[in-house]
């Protein structure tokens, strides 16, 4: 069932289980889980089934550190979410991201890969993927990895004749949470604005937010500030830990054996560093991807190594010349460390239409990220020349510590942390099922759950764990 | 301008059939070690790796 409002939706006298706010890839496949549990639910949605200037205006807001994209370019506020504007490349979190290491303060989840592995069939047929290839070493540092450019899922088309057509959930769009209300340790209500009205409130045994890896801490911080008993009842890291994933050219190779590691969909190559290596120079996860590129930069390249080493002429023209299109970019994506000071916070002076205040996040790429990039580069390239699969160069800017590019990616739209999975409050907003420590009905779905990042795009995860998510919260409901 | 513009001429236009795609005959691991292999003609396997010119290099590359 879909409702174009709350008038409709109460119309219907639809009695559900769980409120989840929010239709991203996190909340339709709650719901839909539920669904298969025979669990009724209600899946609220802000925006309408596509996209208007007026729903998306709420996500404006201001960015305090690094340069980032605009708030309200980043995610998308209508039935299906920021899967809307996905571009579909997908990889699940390794086993070593939920390990705790040493050298990356406040890493370590409170639960391994092993708890979403069950997961990962289901979620490759929500998402439409392939079976992942396992990693293969190139060297003892670096393994070839399968990092998969998929047809990506628009959660709002693929899946809304399935939520039009499922008498146990009933989707109500233009429905906007402004926030929760508690009482003691539990969620009494969500109160709503519809179509812009004052809609009262929407009641259920158990709620989820759902609401993107921006929007729970909004939802959350303002709820608190709201609620006569707080929603967060320790809420010490509320909106904290937030990370992105940077994205950043690293350099240029030629690649002598270019067809060697080729993705069957997109023709890049991907890698990645091994635990060890990652342990024995100390920096985070990271993938380095291969980008072919014309002839002319091939001749460029071969034309600037020859510079470097002249007794090489030869052997060069020989290797090079035999692969006219051996010149690559390296591209470089990383795992940015949980860090207290990197936060979603609510604006002092700006408000939506509403009066609920926008975000200000706070965030900022720090030591470590520099240098797990610098290292990367370098043991990638150091494998790279090991096994004569070609030779790696280091743009100059990071070899000589400049300032990031302005001109470049810079980050991915990977939004994660602000309500961090942890083993009690100290550290994080939710435990290891996804339930806000304190409370007895409300939990968090999405990567806002994110300990760490890793390096993989994010969406696989957050489909494996809402999946988890809406088994346990069935079960909960029996 | 580039010292050694005309290695890069020479490299371009010294092969001109386009090499079989081997890649296609293998699979998987067969295939990484067969690159391994194929690579391993032109230089040496072990060698210490240095950085020049923010290029990685192997020692032997300079011989």
């Amino acid at each position: 069932m879909i409702f174009a409002s709350m008038q409709e939706y109460r119309a219907s006298g639809f009695v559900p289980q769980v409120v989840i706010i929010g239709s991203g890839p996190a909340g339709t496949t709650v719901a839909r889980r539920l669904a298969r549990a025979k669990v009724p639910c209600v899946l609220l949605d802000a925006g309408d089934d596509s996209y208007s200037e007026a729903s998306q205006n709420v996500y404006k807001g201001k960015t305090i550190g690094d340069p980032y994209f605009e708030l309200d370019l980043a995610r998308l506020r209508y039935l299906g979410g920021t899967s809307g504007h996905w571009s579909g490349w997908c990889r699940f979190l390794d086993t070593h991201d939920f390990e705790q290491r040493s050298w990356i303060p406040d890493s370590g989840w409170p639960v391994g890969r092993h708890v979403i592995e069950p997961y990962f069939d289901s979620t490759r047929e929500i998402l439409g993927l392939r079976k992942f290839e396992d990693d293969t070493p190139i060297s003892s540092d670096i393994n070839w990895i399968d990092l998969i450019r998929s047809e990506p899922v628009r959660f709002g088309e693929k899946y809304q004749d399935d939520l039009a057509g499922s008498n146990l959930i009933a989707v109500v769009l233009n429905t906007y949470v402004t926030d929760l209300a508690a009482q003691g340790a539990r969620i009494r209500s969500a109160n709503v604005i519809s179509n812009r009205q004052p809609s009262g409130q929407i009641t259920a045994p158990m709620f989820v937010a759902a609401t993107g890896g921006i929007e729970n801490s909004r939802l959350l911080l303002w709820s608190n500030q709201r609620s006569a008993d707080p929603v967060v009842p320790e809420p010490k890291t509320l909106g904290r830990y937030w990370m992105e994933h940077p994205e950043f050219l690293g350099g240029d190779a030629l690649i002598f054996e270019t067809d060697a590691f080729k993705s069957a969909e997109d023709g890049w190559a991907y890698f990645a560093p091994t635990p060890d290596s990652m342990r024995d120079t100390a920096i985070m996860n990271f993938h380095a991807v291969i980008m072919p590129q014309p002839r002319s930069r091939t001749k460029q390249l071969v034309a600037d190594l020859a510079c470097t080493i002249p007794a090489a002429a030869e052997w060069l023209a020989e290797t090079a010349g035999a692969h006219l299109n051996c010149g690559s970019r390296i591209g470089m994506a990383w795992e940015q460390a949980p860090v207290y000071e990197n936060h979603v916070a609510l604006s002092s002076t700006e408000t939506d239409f509403a009066g609920i205040p926008r975000v200000e996040l706070h965030w900022r790429k720090g030591e470590l990220e520099r240098k797990t990039l610098l290292e990367g580069l370098r043991l990638f390239g150091k494998a790279l020349a090991q096994k004569d699969i070609g030779r790696l160069r280091i743009d100059e800017w990071i070899r000589n510590g400049g300032d990031y590019p302005t001109d470049q990616q810079m980050a991915g739209y990977h939004h994660m942390g602000g309500t961090r999975m942890s083993d009690g409050p100290e550290k994080g907003i939710v435990d290891a099922n996804c339930r806000v420590h304190g409370m007895e009905n409300l939990y968090v779905a999405g990567s806002s759950i994110f300990t760490t990042s890793g390096y993989a795009n994010p969406t696989a995860t957050i489909v494996a764990f809402s999946e988890r998510l809406g088994e346990h919260l069935a079960d909960q409901a029996a | 301008m580039n010292c050694c513009s005309k290695l890069g001429d020479f490299a371009m236009k010294n092969k001109t059939i386009l090499r079989i795609n081997r890649r296609a005959l293998l699979s998987g691991i067969a295939a990484i070690a067969a690159s391994f292999v194929i690579g391993s003609k032109t230089k040496a396997a072990s060698s210490r790796i240095v950085m020049r010119d923010g290029w990685l290099l192997k020692e032997s590359d300079f011989q």
